[in-house]
């Protein structure tokens, strides 16, 4: 189609009365043309103003609930944030809790395929370019599906973790990459003004701090934990004093799982 | 005030915040425009639904050049309102035969619910077969060559009436201050 014949067009596109070829003919000549641009624009300017002179009616509360709930997704990303203090001394309540942890589920099936690494890099780079944007701490991914594939494939190390507190926590992670992910499933609220911490155990020395979170009740959370988990012989969780917990443990864990 | 740019432009991370706040602007005339193009506050809901999520998912594609924000909006609103009514008239079982309704009775109908006083007047300075045809068109949701079997005359002379006329219209109610701003 010629520009003359889509420029004739242009007013028929704006009140959406083309046939459906017309409407591909002109919005293929429109991409490239920034004299059709402006006529459109125009063009939708006075559709616009036809939409706006109908008889105002207010939706109903309802409506406005159930759109804006269509749009959360289920699962919350938090970033975890870093504690910077130099740990110092151990709590006899750590023993007792790592204790716990030898008892926890351990699965490890299979090595890791080159696609799910790439997917978990691609959400952590995903992650660190997004808290940039927004300099929150909590932020929420809105690929649920990229997220569940990676807490539901097989291939990568999955630990539950097990102690005192009903809740469905999985760690999962891949050594190789060292990027991993802490899946937060029904876990009740720590409290007002605590937080969770979650805790990497070596062998010898002091538990490193890898973040804290809050979970919202009934909603999942993913905490992305980039790590060499080789280090490491266990992961953690203790309720701290918020908003960024403690250096140390200063509580047993109330969570645990042997790496 | 955020500009509605500055909102899109936070939806388009994930802000949902944002997205509650360009909700809370256009969803009443989103609401009405499809509620007085369907007839049915169901259908009109559900189609309102629709328009957001769309917003929603496609926040990324607006394209400043191409007007503002209400524009597009609306624009995505008719869109899918007429798509809707597109559908219904699919379905039902008894549809209207073209010849039936005259052109003058859809047009009545169509006014009525026309309330603003610039755009009715706008329209109302139209010679009477431009704004028959440009009201089938958009209050009515139906394509040139269906307007063309309603009112039977040939197809290009609804094109031209439909292009006259909306040439004039633009001339009335679009300033290009407006456009650039």
């Amino acid at each position: 189609m010629t520009h003359n014949q889509v420029a004739e067009l242009l007013p028929a596109y704006a009140l959406d009365a083309l046939s459906p070829e017309e409407v591909r003919a002109v919005e293929d000549h429109v991409r490239g043309c920034q004299d059709c641009q402006r006529d459109l624009a125009a063009f939708t300017t006075v559709t616009a103003a036809m939409a706006d002179s109908v008889l105002m009616t207010t939706p109903p509360p309802a409506l406005r609930a159930r759109v804006l709930e269509a749009v959360r997704p289920e699962v919350d990303v938090a970033v975890p944030r870093p504690v910077p203090h130099r740990a110092r001394g151990l709590s006899f309540g750590w023993a007792l809790g790592l204790a716990a942890a030898a008892a926890a589920v351990v699965v490890a099936v299979g090595a890791v395929g080159v696609i799910l690494n790439q997917r978990l890099a691609d959400l952590h780079t995903q992650l660190s370019r997004q808290t940039e944007q927004l300099n929150a701490l909590s932020i929420r991914v809105t690929q649920q599906e990229q997220l569940l594939a990676i807490v539901t494939n097989p291939a990568l190390k999955r630990a539950t973790l097990a102690g005192s507190v009903v809740g469905d926590v999985q760690f999962v992670y891949d050594p190789a990459s060292r990027l991993g992910a802490l899946i937060v499933r029904n876990l009740t609220d720590p409290g007002q003004g605590r937080v969770y911490q979650l805790w990497l155990v070596a062998a010898a020395g002091a538990p490193q701090s890898a973040g804290v979170f809050r979970p919202v009740t009934g909603r999942s959370l993913v905490v992305p934990i980039t790590a060499d988990f080789t280090r490491y012989r266990a992961i953690a969780i203790s309720v701290e004093q918020g908003p960024s917990g403690a250096p140390l443990p200063t509580a047993p864990p109330i969570l645990s799982a042997i790496l | 005030m955020e500009s509605d740019e500055d909102l899109l432009a936070r939806m388009v991370r994930g802000d949902e915040g944002a997205f509650a706040m360009l909700y809370d602007r256009f969803s009443a005339p989103v609401y009405s425009l499809a509620l007085r193009m369907l007839g049915d506050r169901a259908a009109a809901e559900e189609t309102t639904q629709e328009v957001f999520l769309g917003i929603w998912r496609g926040a990324g594609a607006f394209d400043p050049r191409r007007g503002s924000v209400r524009s597009w909006l609306l624009a995505q609103a008719h869109h899918k309102t007429v798509d809707a009514l597109r559908r219904a008239r699919l379905r039902a079982t008894d549809p209207l035969p073209a010849q039936v309704a005259a052109g003058s009775e859809i047009e009545a109908e169509a006014l009525r619910g026309v309330e603003t006083g610039l755009v009715r007047d706008a329209l109302g300075g139209l010679p009477a077969e431009q704004r028959e045809a440009i009201i089938l068109a958009y209050y009515g949701g139906y394509t040139q060559q269906e307007i063309a079997g309603r009112l039977q005359i040939p197809l290009g002379t609804v094109k031209t009436r439909i292009r006259d006329g909306m040439q004039r219209l633009r001339r009335q109610l679009v300033s290009e201050v407006q456009l650039d701003a």
